[in-house]
């Protein structure tokens, strides 16, 4: 509730939101190094352009992670891979391909 | 992969190190090879000619090492080279409209509200596939390896053989694209 009583009252455009969209990404990816955290940290939470790109950037990620139905190899697949590799060594003049 | 070198796995460990080290990396690949074909026989053939040159190049395989990385930079070659060629890319090539959504002011985009956040949660899998699918192959390529399968920077620019800069603007130009398909997808959707 503080917390968004606080975003509400900040107002002001991000001074650099290019940078920032930059950071927030690196640091959604795991990729930031400590002084682009520290930048993070510092910035992200007191300025609602940037604490509303981040949000919408989670929920887009979390969206294609959960979201994407996820497509299976087919069983025979899976057994006709397996047979060619071992089939490969009875017939070594066989190449695999 | 490139460099032939010396044989050094005797048959049962090679067949140990497919099953054990490259075949729980299926799903991922036929997953990836699905998203980028769009085609279950398309994906199924990838897939396939990914594994038999896994065990054809195996001794080029360091056992234990990143056998995922490994298995995609294969897929991704396979992709390139055989598929491309074959002029079956289904997708056209969208440069126009990144021309354009760089010529536009992108700052204004990207005041976004919390509807749109809530838009996206409420979104289904279809209305997420369609805005990923429209995005050209090399943007949707690394928006997958790195939102799904969880890549590294340095894992992708190793599998797609472009230095790490690439990819960081490759993503970056993705996520714009996607996520202006997103909010255009929620403002139909009447979040504005
Ligand atoms: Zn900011």
């Amino acid at each position: 509730m503080a917390r968004r009583e606080k975003l509400k009252n900040v107002k002001k455009p991000c001074p650099d939101h290019e940078k920032c969209i930059h950071v927030i990404n690196l640091v959604i990816d795991g990729e930031a190094n400590k002084d682009e955290e520290a930048f993070f940290y510092a910035h992200v939470r007191d300025c609602l352009d940037c604490a509303q790109y981040y949000k919408l950037e989670q929920s887009i990620r979390a969206a294609i992670r959960k979201k994407l139905e996820v497509k299976e190899a087919p069983e025979e697949l899976i057994v006709e891979l397996k047979k060619r590799v071992k089939d490969s060594f009875l017939n070594p003049s066989d190449d695999v391909s | 992969m490139r460099k032939r070198t010396p044989l050094r796995y005797s048959p049962n460990q090679k067949v140990e190190i497919f099953e054990l080290e490259f075949l729980p990396h299926i799903h991922s690949i036929y997953n990836f090879a699905y998203r980028i074909t769009f085609d279950e026989d398309d994906a199924k053939d990838l897939v396939q000619e990914t594994y038999l040159k896994s065990f054809r190049f195996i001794d080029s395989f360091e056992k234990g090492t990143n056998a995922k990385a490994w298995l995609f930079r294969i897929l991704k070659n396979s992709f390139i080279n055989e598929f491309r060629k074959k002029n079956k890319e289904p997708v056209k090539i969208d440069y126009q409209e990144v021309e354009a959504f760089y010529n536009s002011d992108e700052l204004n985009h990207m005041i976004t509200s919390n509807l749109q956040v809530e838009a996206i949660k409420e979104m289904i899998g279809d209305e997420v596939s369609i805005a990923l699918n429209s995005l050209e192959v090399d943007f949707r390529t690394v928006i997958i390896l790195c939102d799904i399968e969880g890549f590294s920077y340095e894992e992708m620019a190793l599998i797609l053989d472009v230095p790490i800069g690439t990819i960081r603007s490759r993503l970056h130009r993705a996520r714009n694209l996607l996520r202006e398909k997103l909010k255009r997808y929620a403002g139909s959707m009447g979040y504005k």
